[in-house]
């Protein structure tokens, strides 16, 4: 099922729910993968998910992603440590590095998630934080509880 | 320096520089002191392999802290136990270790350099091999009695609808609509939740999705439960996803 660009961004554009109001539930997958998933809607039909991912072992390694059915079109990323190569043919607006730590990878047609932007003005930002800025540039309307994923989980690097 | 096939001393610099240029080494700023390592090396989506190295008596331990197979969003046990396969794979290629879904290895202050390039690769190597897999079961339900009250319930709001209706897909197979809104063009398979069921629509509307101009809906029965992520998961793929309970809402876009 191959996207184009215009059906990306009409979804991208559109204003869609996670619609589920218990708190986000985060499960432990490992020491390095905590996780958390939910169905994403328009109108009451499913047509995505969004996927957060956290890595404990790192400080501020956290990911927020958006997916069109089976593709994933949209991500937040935190990485202490980040150095991104853009392709070449990238849109105009696209930087050939980015190095920032806060930054959001949009699909592009021919490229899908391998362009990526910096976020400015984030460097302090919380996980929660980083979380309202995911959806307010997805426009999602995000309706479940806000649960701290560090709140339980103890950082093991060992 | 002049750089040609009789010259391999220019050629070695030139890859040495290209190295260089891409290789940075930091503190993280947490207080354990572990030195982050950007190598020159890629994951699938652009951004550099990060190893990271940490003292541990005399020696150091050097691992990619899971980065490598951080991208695990609609996996099941299944499929986590491939994906755990293809790091092992990966792993063993390298001469390296896998646990907890880490990639490392342990080593001695001269072996340094060698082991964060063998963890590097290693991580890049599971990352670009992990692919799409698929989910688990359900109950088996009544499947054709929900089949009947999702046709008798569009009728009766005045939805035109055919029941069974044939369809090419992309491979040339005939597939039947179990539900077709002409008007609309969309297909609603209801999906009581058994797997074999579940797989079946997966797999129709696998081969559907090429074909240009069909609206495809899974329904899913939530009378009694609501179906698990893990069918959510797997539909949404390759078909909008609807419930049954919230049906006067999203009538509207099919009729």
């Amino acid at each position: 099922m191959d996207l184009s660009q215009g059906e990306v961004d009409e979804f991208m554009a559109a204003q869609k729910v996670v619609p589920s109001a218990s708190p986000i539930a985060w499960e432990s997958r490992s020491l390095t993968q905590v996780i958390w998933q939910a169905p994403i809607e328009i109108d009451a039909v499913q047509q995505g998910t969004v996927f957060f991912y956290v890595n404990p072992t790192l400080p501020r390694r956290w990911s927020f992603k958006l997916s069109l059915h089976r593709a994933e079109i949209y991500r937040v990323d935190v990485k202490p440590l980040l150095r991104h190569s853009n392709p070449s043919g990238r849109p105009s607006d696209c930087p050939g590095k980015v190095t920032c730590p806060e930054h959001e990878h949009r699909w592009t047609e021919g490229y899908g998630l391998k362009c990526a932007w910096p976020l400015e003005n984030l460097s302090d930002a919380s996980h929660q934080r980083i979380l309202d800025v995911f959806c307010k540039r997805a426009h999602i309307d995000f309706r479940p509880e806000y649960s701290d994923p560090a709140s339980g989980l103890q950082l093991e690097i060992g | 320096m002049q750089l040609s096939r009789a010259n391999p001393e220019a050629v070695r610099e030139a890859v040495l520089a290209a190295l260089n240029k891409d290789l940075a080494c930091e503190v993280l700023e947490d207080g354990t002191g572990r030195v982050g390592c950007l190598t020159p090396l890629e994951y699938p989506d652009g951004d550099a392999v990060v190893i990271w190295v940490r003292e541990m008596g005399d020696k150091m331990e050097v691992s990619d802290y899971g980065e490598g197979l951080a991208d695990q969003e609609f996996r099941s046990d299944y499929e986590r136990g491939i994906v755990s396969d293809i790091a092992r794979g990966a792993a063993l290629a390298h001469g390296v270790a896998v646990y907890e879904g880490r990639l490392g290895t342990q080593c001695i202050p001269k072996e340094l350099g060698e082991s964060i390039l063998r963890v590097a690769s290693a991580s890049a190597q599971a990352a670009a091999s992990i692919a799409c897999q698929k989910p688990s079961r359900r109950k088996e339900s009544e499947e054709n009695e929900f089949v009947r009250l999702v046709d008798e319930t569009l009728r009766g709001r005045n939805v035109p609808v055919e029941r069974e209706h044939k369809l090419q897909g992309s491979s040339g197979h005939s597939h039947r609509a179990t539900i077709y809104v002409p008007h609309t063009h969309s297909i609603l398979e209801p999906v009581g939740g058994h797997w074999n069921q579940v797989a079946s629509v997966y797999t129709k509307f696998s081969d559907l999705a090429p074909v240009n101009g069909f609206r495809r809906y899974s329904l899913l029965d939530d009378r009694q439960e609501q179906p698990g992520d893990d069918v959510r998961s797997l539909l949404v793929q390759v078909s909008d996803v609807i419930a049954w309970s919230g049906h006067d809402t999203w009538l509207s876009q099919i009729r």
